[in-house]
Order: C-alpha cells, then structure tokens, then sequence
C-alpha cells in the first residue's frame, strides 16, 4: 500500500488523476476533466510524431486529435461527470478526499452539484432511480465506483477487479478516447452500464454480503472490466437527472456511506494506475486468468486479445521504466507477466478449454494458473482425443480408413466388412461404432427396396 | 542533464548505426567524416589505439591479423559451435578457445572476448553520439536478431555495459523497424518485417494495435545475407580467373579480401546500374612474378541467376513465420525491407511477388532499426509513454532429459516477460544439489539445441529420493534475457543457483573489460593504410593449381 500512495504522487499517471480531482469543484470540473484528458492526448500525439519517425510526421496529430474531439464534445457532460465520481472514491482514501466529504455533501445542494450530486450524494437517490430504473441492482457494483464500496466488494469478489482496473483507466481514458476504433463494442456496452450505476449507489449496502457470491456472476458480466474503463465517464449522465430530488435523499444516506467508506478506506487504493497495481498485485494468486484480463469466460479471441493489449498499456513495465522504485518495478513485472501468461493460455484453442473446466472445477483454488500438471493433461487429452478419432491400433486405424473409401464409393457390404474388422482391433472404439450403425443402416434400407423390387 | 538522453544503436554484422530523438524525430548521426553507417570493424592499431568504423575496414586486408570483423557471428557461442568452426576457416584473425568453451579472439598478445570487441564498436558509436550533442551518453537501447538466443543477448548486453552503456532495452531490430514506421497509431495491422543484412536473414510478423507492439512470430536464418550473395560473386569471379590463369585467388586471404571488397561494389553497383565492371588492380603475381589484375563485367541478369537460390531461402523462412503465426502472405498489410541488400531490385520484385504488395518505402533500410532503437529508447525514458511493445521469445527454452532429449519449457513466440515452473525431484537418497541444463532450439534432441547453460541448485533440504520438490523457475524478461531460479517447494526456500557452464562473462570478468574499454584510446582521423614495415609491393604469390 505504501508504494501505491507514494506512485500517484510521483509516477506519470498522477497528473491526469490528480487533475481532475481539484478540479471536482462541481461547477468547473465538467470542463477541466475533458481538458486535462485532451492535454493527455496531445502529448501522446507527439510522442507518436516522433515514434512515426520521418513518414508519419504529420500524421500523428491530426489523427489523435480528431477522434478525441469528436468523441469527447458528446459524452462531455458525462466524462465531467464521470470524472469526479471516480475523485469521489479517493476522497476517502486520501487528504483530499478527506476534505471532498465534507464539501461533498454541501455542493450537492447547489445546482452545480448536479454532476456532483451523483458521486456523492448519489447513493440518496439511487432508491428513487432505482425503482424506476431497477435493472441496474447488480452493475451497482460498477457504478457504485465510489472508491470506498467497490474496494470492500471487490476484495470479496468479482466487483475487486474493477477497482484495479478502474485505476488503469484512469490513464486510458486519454489513450481510450481515440481507441473508438479498436474499442466499438465497448461504447455499446457503456450505455447500459450507466443505468445501473444510479441504482448501484443505493445498493452498496448489500453488496459486502455479496461479495463472494459475485464472484461467478461476474464473470459471465465480464464485462464489468471492459466497462468500468469506460463506464466511468459515463457515469456522470446520470447525475444531472436527479439534481433536484436527491438533495433530502442525500441527507439520509449520507450517514449510511460514510460507514461505508472507512471501510474500504484502507485498500481504496485502486482508483490511481499504481493502486490498481497493488490490488491486482495482491491477489494475484487469487484471481484466475479471466478476472485477470477482465474478460467473461465467453469472450471471444478478438476479445481477449483486446483485454490483453488494454492490460499492457495499464501494466507494461516500460511504462513504469523510467521510475527508479525498485520494489514497485518488480510488482508491475510480477503483475504483467500474469498477465501476458494468462493470455497465452486463454488464446490457445486447446490449452484454454482445459483451464476454464479447471477453473470452474471444484479444484479452482489450486488451478488458477496453468501449470506443468494441466500443460501435461492437455498434452494427454489432445493426444486421446486424436486416437479416439482415427484409432489407437495402427492396424484398426488402417482397416478403418480402408472402410471409409469403400463407403465412398458406395460399397456398403465392404465398409461394414472393414467397420466390423476394425471393431476387433479396437471394441470400444466410439467413433467405429457408430459408422458401423450407420453403414448398417444403409444396408438395411438398400436391402429393403431389392426386396421389394423382386417382390 | 546526461541523464535525460538515450541512444539507439544498431549493433549489426558488418554495419552499426546511432541514432537519437531529436525534437520527436529520429535522426541518425553521423561521425566527423559524415559517415551514417560504420563498419563493425575493430582494428588494433600499433601504437595501441583502437580505430573502429569504416577506416578500419580498409585495414582488413592490411592488418588482417589485427582487425576483427563480424564479431556478431561469434558474440554469446561457444567454440565448439558451427559458426566459430566456419568463422575459424574463414576469419584472417586468430580464434582461440577461452575458459569454460568460450571464444576469445587473440591480437598480437592480447585475448579479448567478444564482447568486449563488440563494446569497441559500441564505445565508438557512443562516441559519435557524444561530440554530436556535445555532453556524455550514458544510456541506450541496442538491437539484436530477433533470432538472437539467450547468450547472444546476454553478450550483447555485456558489451553494452562495458563500454560505459546502461542498456535500457535489447530490442528486436524488427521490431525496431516497425516502431521507425511509425505503427501502432492505427485500427490493428499486420505487418511484415523482412530482413535482409549483411550476415543474418530474418523475417517477423508483428500485429500492431493502438500502442501495442505483439509479435506474432519471427523465424529466421542466421546463414543467409548479404555476405552470401557477396560469396557467389566471388566465386564466381575466382572461378572464372582460376579458369583463365590456373591460379586460385582463393588460396591467399589477401586476394580473398580483395575479391571480396571487389564482390561488395559489383553488388552494389549491379542493383544501382544494373551491371557493374570490376577491376581489382595487381591482385595478386603468378610464380613467374608478374603482376595479375582481375577484370570482369556482371550482368543484373548473370547476378540475379547466381543469388535466385538465395533469395527463394529467404521465402522458405517467411512460409515458416507466416505459418507459425497461422496467416498467408494474403493476411500481411504491409512490407517493410530493412538492410542493405534489400535495395537490390530482385529481392525488391521477389518480395513484391510473394506478398503481393508494394513495400513500404521512405527510411533508409540501413538506418530504419537504429532510428527505431532511439524511439524506443526515448519512450523508455519518457514518463508519458504511451507505446508499449509486446514482445515474444523467438525460441523454445527447453531443458534436458534423459537420452539427451530435451523437454519444452516455454513455446517461441510466447509472450514476454512471463514464467513458467517445472518441478523436479531428486533421484538418490541424501542428494544435495540438482543440475539441470536448460536449451533453446526448436528440436527435441539437446545436441540440435543451443546449450544455454547448466545450473545447479543447492540448499534444499535433504532427504530420500523423490520425497524433495524444487521448483524451478523459468524467467524470459523483456529483454528477452532467460532467468533461472529455484525453490523448494515444501518449505518455500529459495535455493542457491550457480551456473557451471556458460558462455557468458563472469561479473569480476566484465568489471575487468569495463576498466579495460575504459582505458582504450579510440583512433581519431585518418591512419596510413599500410602498417610501418610492410612493402605494398610484396604481392602474395600464388601457387599453380594442380592441372587436371
């Protein structure tokens, strides 16, 4: 935890988070945010200019930029918004926060409070969304993003991993913005995601119970991980709806999540890249590779691949190289190497299928990583199943392929002459079996209609 | 303020490059003379200096005994490898066998390792650097093979050490070259790298997203470059004075270095003109003692039927990567052709044809890798980094088993850093230390692999056989460098590792070279081409080949 506190101060990242957090001031920090991220932008543009080299000089800018602008007027409110929520979980955790609290509650009140409104006082309104827009229960997690809930969750369960992720975001959001190309799907799923959030805020209390039980649902929702990035720019939308009921209902809750907060205090850590870090970095004995990367146990390739590219900009060591925290250094190394072993494993056709039967084995424990043991399994299984096709006796295998061309040319009696002498060879064979039913059938029939015929 | 500059070097077989981001753009540097590309030459001069760059190349005929070349071939081998035996037969300076099978290199009295000739090569190009910018360079990324093995990277890393480097990175030059391009801005690409050097081929498959630099595969042949094509040439030309004289120029080093250098312009003259005249003046005398001269014309159509086998070799590697990263040349959306040879017409249409693209053009395929190191090496020093490169191991690690068969440990092309455990256990009662010899290679038979070293673990408990676990860990950080450690499995203790036979430096070694390379006085300006005491007009005398 030390080091995670110390890394916002002094790592890169900080600025874009620290940024946007003064800025919170309910009023101003709708503008500031975007602003803060847009400056991110540029600077990676010209990175870029010089990683272009001599062709693509020009080139660098005028891309990123266009993407950002375009993206960023829209969801303008919202990233405002959505900035300050996440703020709003380190006010907990930090000094500032510490003072946030306290004005928290104050400026929701007022009508700028209105983006504020939801951060904080969020959780008052909630009861009154909620009814009106209950789906959002569950994503409450996500959304409930207030640092303080989140944490508590997550450690639990499934929720955990958003607050790691969370943090990572907190840089992404400057790289995320042009991402829309690569990141499509991503946009889709935010709009749902926000919804929820509302709801969320009032639903905090339960979810410390939840917490290990979330865990298996989540994953299914994988897409928490995806969407926290994004869904925290969105999260802001909501807010403006509320403004002038929450108020009272602030009050109320009020009381309810400061409880909350102390709580997760300790370990709120994630919402800065670096907390991210030291959450991930340790659980990561108990995370399996798919709350790894943040991906559902259904996500396709593409999907994993896109979880893993959005992991190494969060976690690349050469990120964090040019930092002179040893100890920090080599929690990024333990954490990425994870990560890049969690998606060699899970984009490999065969070696994924086993590792997810093992994770939701009830030996899940001790089978988060893939290791010698599940390596020589898949080797074994791989290795069976090819024989249970083509047959394990080289004379069987051979009688069998033989059939197959008889029945290609429509020889039946031959093939189920070949079939039956395969079968002696191999008579459990499966797959002999049933083409013997099948040739067997066909004969049947043929013989059948001759009869007929004669008849 | 030294600290806020880092080169990027292009350690390359016959050529290196430095290059530094200047104002976010790459910009190579030149020496005094306005030379970009030095030649990987190291030349041992008589009053003790060491000259390094293209003048030394002048004194590989001359002071042939004392100037090293294509220390690349031989950095990170061991001496009963292949390529020291062939570099042994071919090589004018002498190869001698070091401590623990390593390869030392002797000039006059003196053995150098190899990296430590490889440091000269890189303290004359942080030198270069430095009277550019005019203050001291301290860091650097330097690129190697993306076929480089363990040891290869450990030495070059040595060698960047001892010439007063902090190597930030060793990189892989196609991975360089693509970051040159200046990929990953956009939607996801797949790229070719292919190339094509002096001594080395490789070609590699990246896919490149937003920020993210993964290589899908690389394959490569460390056989094949621009050195062969110079070979057919010379053959050719010997062959053909042999023909016409009875004398074999083979027979002689002098004559050999001179048909080279000839051989190197005919190649270079036939892709820029399409034919090129060779004349190599009093190359050598006949018994009688008159003086020979070498004359010859080459044709683009008699060059291109010489290396075509060549360059088919070249595509048979590509098949390999393609397929290893399950794509077709159809699935590639851009070529990028690095090194020199690479700017000869008929690799530019062979390549044209087999992906069916037009290669990217507009860097200098000399210069793309080192302008890629500095990128890189300029992110790497950059807080707000945004560029990050996926890499891969290029290589099985492997360890040995019984029988000498080895056993898979980490695929090639798996994505680094990353580890892998593997537990062993003891054979005998009471056993106190476990050895394991660990490989990289692509076949399961150990004396087809490339021995990376044996480690031995003690410090475990004892007790009977089988009943003691040690892990190992297997390690590939992102400099694609192979770490090794053990642990008991029961008790969580970490056991002590040695390794009893490596190619690599001993630390007090490279402390030594560190001080040597330090004291070593680079050769400034021109010297005179011709040692003191040696005649030009002792001309090597060849003796008749036997008639037949």
């Amino acid at each position: 935890m030390s080091d995670a506190p110390e890394k916002p101060g002094s790592a890169a990242p900080v600025p874009p988070g620290g940024a946007p957090r003064p800025t919170t001031t309910q009023p101003i920090a709708p503008v500031d945010p975007a602003e803060v991220e847009e400056a991110a932008f540029e600077t990676t543009g010209t990175f870029r200019t010089g990683a272009a080299g001599v062709p693509l000089i020009d080139a660098p800018f005028p891309i990123a930029p266009p993407p950002a602008a375009p993206v960023r007027p829209p969801p303008a409110p919202a990233p405002a918004g959505a900035r300050p929520t996440p703020p709003g979980p380190p006010r907990t955790r930090t000094a500032p926060q510490g003072t946030r609290p306290g004005a928290g509650p104050s400026p929701p009140p007022a009508a700028p409070g209105t983006p504020r409104g939801p951060t904080s006082a969020a959780p008052p309104r909630p009861p009154a969304r909620q009814q009106s827009a209950t789906p959002a229960p569950h994503p409450a997690p996500l959304g409930s993003p207030t640092g303080e809930f989140l944490t508590e969750q997550a450690r639990a369960a499934g929720p955990p991993p958003q607050p790691g992720v969370v943090p990572a975001r907190v840089f992404r959001p400057a790289a995320t913005a042009p991402p829309n190309p690569p990141l499509p799907s991503l946009g889709v799923r935010i709009a749902p995601v926000i919804p929820p959030l509302a709801p969320v805020k009032a639903v905090p209390p339960r979810a410390p119970p939840t917490a290990q039980p979330a865990r298996v649902p989540r994953r299914p929702g994988h897409d928490p991980m995806t969407e926290t990035s994004l869904g925290i720019p969105v999260m802001p939308p909501p807010p403006p709806v509320e403004p002038g009921p929450l108020p009272s209902l602030d009050v109320r809750i009020a009381p309810l999540v400061p409880p909350v907060a102390p709580l997760s205090a300790g370990p709120a850590a994630p919402s800065e890249p670096e907390a991210g870090l030291a959450w991930k970095a340790e659980r990561l004995d108990t995370l399996d590779y798919f709350e790894l990367l943040g991906v559902p146990t259904t996500a396709s390739a593409a999907e994993v691949k896109r979880a893993f590219y959005r992991e190494s900009r969060a976690y690349h060591p050469d990120r964090f190289f040019h930092l002179t925290d040893e100890a920090f250094k080599s929690q990024v190394h333990e954490v990425y190497k994870r990560v890049t072993e969690a998606y060699y494993v899970l984009r490999d056709d065969v070696r994924r299928p086993k590792y997810l039967a093992d994770v939701t084995g009830p030996d899940r424990v001790r089978k988060l990583r893939f290791d010698e043991l599940a390596e020589q399994q898949t080797k074994a299984a791989v290795k069976q199943q090819a024989a249970e096709q083509i047959g394990l006796n080289p004379k069987a295998r051979q009688l069998f392929q033989t059939a197959m061309t008889e029945l290609e040319k429509g020889n039946l009696s031959a093939a189920a002459r070949g079939l039956k002498m395969a079968l002696t060879y191999e008579p459990e064979n499966a797959l002999y079996k049933e083409k013997l039913a099948l040739v067997q059938e066909r004969l049947y029939e043929g013989s059948r209609g001759k009869a007929f015929k004669i008849t | 303020m030294a600290d806020d500059i880092a080169i990027g070097i292009d350690l390359g077989t016959s050529y290196s490059c430095v290059s530094i981001v200047e104002n976010g753009e790459p910009v190579v540097l030149p020496n005094e003379w306005g030379e970009v590309n030095h030649a990987s030459v190291v030349s041992f001069l008589e009053d003790g200096t060491v000259l390094v760059g293209n003048t030394a190349k002048r004194n590989i005929i001359t002071r042939a005994e004392t100037t090293v070349y294509s220390a690349k071939r031989l950095i990170g081998r061991y001496f009963f490898s292949d390529e020291v035996k062939k570099a042994m037969a071919v090589m004018p300076y002498r190869i001698v066998e070091g401590e623990n099978n390593s390869v030392r290199i002797q000039v006059r009295d003196q053995l150098y390792s190899l990296p430590e000739i490889s440091a000269l090569v890189l303290k004359e190009m942080k030198a270069i650097a430095e009277q550019y910018l005019g203050r001291p360079v301290t860091k650097a990324v330097i690129t190697v093979p993306a076929y480089f093995n363990d040891n290869q990277r450990q030495a070059t890393k040595d060698a960047g050490r001892i010439a007063g480097l902090n190597v930030m990175r060793i990189l892989n030059e196609p991975t360089a070259a693509a970051l040159a391009y200046g990929f990953g801005r956009d939607v996801n690409q797949r790229v070719a790298i292919y190339d094509l050097g002096g001594g080395t081929f490789d070609v590699s498959i990246l896919e490149i997203g937003k920020d993210v630099f993964e290589v899908l595969s690389t394959a490569g042949d460390t056989y094949l470059g621009g050195d062969d094509f110079d070979d057919r040439i010379m053959t050719w030309l010997a062959d053909d004075f042999l023909a016409r004289t009875r004398l074999d120029l083979r027979q002689s080093k002098y004559c050999l270095q001179m048909l080279k250098e000839a051989a190197e312009q005919a190649k270079i003259d036939v892709g820029q003109n399409g034919t090129a005249e060779i004349l190599c003046q009093h190359i050598c005398q006949d018994a009688s003692g008159q003086v020979m001269d070498l004359k010859a014309t080459l044709t683009q159509d008699q060059f291109n039927r010489m290396v075509m086998d060549l360059v088919q070799r070249t595509f048979k590697v590509c098949d390999e990567a393609l397929q290893s990263a399950r794509l077709t040349a159809a699935n590639v959306d851009a070529v990028i052709l690095v090194g020199g040879p690479t700017r000869l017409p008929i690799v530019q249409n062979s390549v044209r044809h087999y992906f069916q693209k037009e290669p990217l053009e507009g860097i200098n395929p000399d210069q793309v890798v080192a302008m890629g190191a500095a990128l890189q090496a300029h992110a790497l020093m950059d807080a707000k980094t945004e560029t990050f490169l996926v890499d891969v191991t290029p290589l099985t690690l492997r360890i040995g088993t019984v029988g000498g068969f080895t056993e898979r440990i980490i695929e090639k092309n798996t994505p680094v850093p990353i580890d892998r455990s593997k537990t062993f256990t003891t054979s005998r009662d009471g056993q106190e230390r476990v050895k394991i010899r660990v490989y990289q290679g692509e076949s399961n038979r150990a004396d087809e692999c490339e021995m990376l070293g044996e480690f031995e673990f003690a410090g475990f408990r004892v007790g009977y056989r089988g009943e003691v676990k040690i892990e190992v860990t297997f390690e590939i950080n992102t400099d694609g460098i192979v770490n090794v450690s053990a642990a008991d499995l029961e008790t969580g203790q970490k056991t002590s590792t040695t390794i009893s036979l490596s190619s690599g430096l001993s630390e007090s070694d490279i402390q030594r070279s560190i001080q040597l390379n330090r004291q070593t006085r680079l050769a400034r300006g021109m010297v005179h081409p011709i040692p003191p005491g040696t005649s030009r007009d002792v001309l090597p005398e060849l003796p008749s080949a036997v008639e037949g």
